[in-house]
């Protein structure tokens, strides 16, 4: 018996997401215990199992935090992009 | 050095940060939370049997469904809180063994017989309706995985409540016999539903409550569940068979007769009405299927094998 | 769903005659749900029994749109038909009845009484009564789920362990016999096939059903296949047994109290 981690899509564009765990000898019993476990009043399209142990963790978290500033990744970065415009057409009439 | 790892986690967690699986905590949080967990978690797995009795009982195809699809619903919830407690270090089958064998507990309310059609609708509405009130304060629990199991839990038993409040009203709007069943079933049933919420402790002597992973005080949750609850069930006509139960408008608090402390405490320590029978029901169950367990791990083990000789080839 | 509003009215007999068939179907999916729900909290596996949990209500989903039909082919109430009737007035066939005994035997009962219902509602999508076309086409697809479930679950029984194995055919061996009857005629089907409301005679579909079964069988143990060759006996009634006995007065234990009457 092991244990596997259930997967869903919502709908043929959305993300896989995750959804909880189920205990069982193998993936055809996983799958079929998964659907009712799971699903009784949700519809995905699709449903995958993945035994835990082939789920691989990245140990060393503290390299997920943020560093250095990279705010101009983010659109966050060019708010004031409208009011520059405004000024520049401005000065250029 | 462990106390300083300590500080900071009581710092932490005072702070309002959350706790997940796999992060270090105090010896005394793991094992609070995980004896909470296992609590709740046989609960649901006991809480299926005073019900199922009625599965083949129902009067109706509706209810015949409904009511197999609540029991469903509860042992889905211990499936979900048995995965989360496994990850604090105790196996399934550890927590199912020290459950038969009367090792650990389980809610009170589920140490008592179910007589009539009444008792489904009390159960239904009322426990279901406890439960949820104290489910409702644990969703801020700082103990994440809980949360976010608890999510699910909530928003079934809410449905749990609704079908229970249904069932109560067929038969408040029944015949007289019908409104008896409820009344009777009341009356049983209401000493269990004051003594779920557990005895008003100081919030000091609470643990888990110090350490964040509760939210609310068990009187604080007692007192939400009267004033939800009581009025409903005096505005159908019925009666609640405690003559202090009154709300003094001055405080804004139910004032009860204090219930037996002492009768809880031998409840839950194995000595309740149906608690011999129902454990007894529980561990032949379990040893009647140990065939499939063993067949499936030998399947199990059998595809495993064919499977990783196959990804060799 | 389609209602009998929709279809062209029946002539009396055709209409009793129909009332008969689907009551005696309504009654196979009734008890057969019953029994499974007696698993809901004591099946083998947590997760299993949630599933399980789900195949009950399935089955007794299925009985209640039948029960609907008959209740309005005959101005009746479908909770009466199902939870009121007197015992000796049901119609069911013996296999559904028998108690679930054990993990082996509600498997290897679930699995031939689905791939028979399997044959027989894949026929009647083609009913000429559209109402019943209707349900048949709703149960498919959930039986799609019963019949993976239970192949799954017959397979690792099989293979597991020699006890569960044993265990298997035993109850396998017990089931041939009344599996085979529900291929026996029904109440009143050759009215109902003559008009095509039923399209092919449940003997007919005996062939479809073994098809499906000899395999199963060969793979688990090859002296059960005879057990296959015993001609189906018609569906009469039947003297109430100690089973249903017991199953109905617990079945009809609130609904027939006189306590009430809507719940």
């Amino acid at each position: 018996m092991a244990i596997y981690e259930v997967f869903e899509r919502k709908g043929p564009t959305e993300p896989i997401t995750h959804v909880g765990s189920v205990n069982a000898s193998d993936t055809d019993l996983a799958l079929v215990l998964a659907k009712e476990c799971f699903f009784r009043r949700e519809h995905p399209t699709d449903l995958w199992v993945v035994r835990r142990e082939d789920m691989h963790p990245l140990r060393e978290t503290d390299v997920l935090e943020p560093g250095t500033d990279k705010s101009y990744r983010s659109i966050e970065a060019y708010k004031g992009l409208a009011k520059k415009r405004e000024r520049i057409e401005a000065e250029l009439r | 050095m462990g106390d300083e790892r300590e500080e900071a986690f009581r710092a932490r967690v005072e702070r309002g940060h959350v706790v997940e699986a796999g992060d270090w905590m105090p010896e005394e949080y793991r094992r609070g939370v995980l004896k909470f967990l296992e609590m709740h978690a046989n609960s649901e797995i006991m809480g299926a049997l005073p019900e199922r009795e009625w599965i083949p009982r129902a009067p109706t195809l509706r209810r015949k469904m409904s009511l197999t699809a609540k029991v469903q619903d509860e042992v889905g919830h211990s499936q979900l809180l048995y995965s989360v407690a496994e990850d604090l270090g105790k196996s399934r089958e550890a927590m199912f063994e020290d459950l038969i064998a009367g090792k650990t507990k389980f809610h009170n309310v589920f140490h008592y017989p179910t007589q009539s059609w009444g008792d489904v609708a009390v159960i239904g509405w009322l426990i279901d309706g406890a439960a949820l009130v104290t489910q409702h304060a644990l969703l801020r629990s700082n103990y994440v995985p809980y949360v976010r199991v608890l999510k699910r839990i909530c928003a079934e038993e809410s449905l749990h409540l609704k079908h229970g409040e249904d069932i109560t009203l067929e038969l408040a709007a029944g015949t007289p016999a019908q409104r008896a069943l409820f009344q009777e079933a009341l009356n049983r049933w209401w000493e269990p539903i004051m003594h779920f919420f557990g005895p008003s402790y100081a919030p000091s002597n609470d643990a888990l409550l110090m350490w964040r992973f509760k939210t609310k005080a068990n009187e604080q949750l007692r007192q939400e569940f009267l004033d939800k609850y009581v009025p409903r069930i005096w505005s159908l006509g019925f009666t609640v068979p405690d003559p202090a139960l009154r709300k003094d408008e001055a405080t804004g608090r139910w004032v009860y007769t204090e219930p037996n402390w002492e009768t809880l405490k031998a409840v839950v320590s194995g000595h309740g009405p149906a608690t011999a029978r129902r454990l007894g029901l529980r561990r032949a169950s379990y040893e009647e299927h140990r065939w499939v367990r063993e067949a499936l791990v030998a399947a199990g083990n059998r595809r495993s094998a064919v499977e990783v000789g196959l990804a060799a080839s | 769903m389609i209602s009998t509003d929709d279809c062209p009215p029946l002539d009396a007999a055709t209409r009793a005659a129909l009332v008969t068939y689907l009551l005696a179907w309504a009654d196979d999916e009734l008890v057969l749900g019953h029994r499974d729900s007696e698993w809901t909290g004591f099946a083998p596996q947590i997760e299993e029994d949630v599933a399980f949990s789900s195949i009950a209500q399935d089955e007794l989903g299925h009985a209640t749109l039948l029960y609907r039909l008959v209740a309005e082919l005959s101005d009746d109430d479908p909770d009466r038909l199902a939870l009121r009737r007197p015992a000796a007035d049901y119609r069911h066939a013996a296999v559904v009845e028998r108690p679930n005994g054990d993990w082996a035997h509600t498997i290897a009962r679930h699995y031939l009484y689905d791939l028979a219902d399997a044959c027989r509602t894949d026929v009647l999508c083609d009913s000429s009564y559209a109402a019943l076309a209707g349900v048949a086409r709703k149960m498919v697809r959930e039986e799609h789920y019963h019949l993976m479930h239970h192949a799954v679950w017959w397979e690792r029984l099989r293979d597991g362990t020699p006890e569960s194995r044993a265990r298997l055919a035993d109850a396998t061996r017990a089931l041939l016999p009344p599996a085979v009857d529900l291929f026996g005629e029904m109440p009143s089907e050759r009215v109902l096939v003559a008009v095509g409301i039923v399209p092919c005679p449940s003997g007919a579909l005996l062939a479809e059903w073994c098809l499906h079964v000899q395999p199963l069988l060969s793979a688990l143990d090859p002296d059960l296949l005879p057990l296959l060759e015993s001609a189906p006996a018609p569906r009469h009634s039947r003297p109430v047994g100690q089973d249903f006995r017991a199953l109905h007065a617990e079945m009809t234990a609130v609904s027939a109290s006189g306590l009430g009457e809507r719940w």
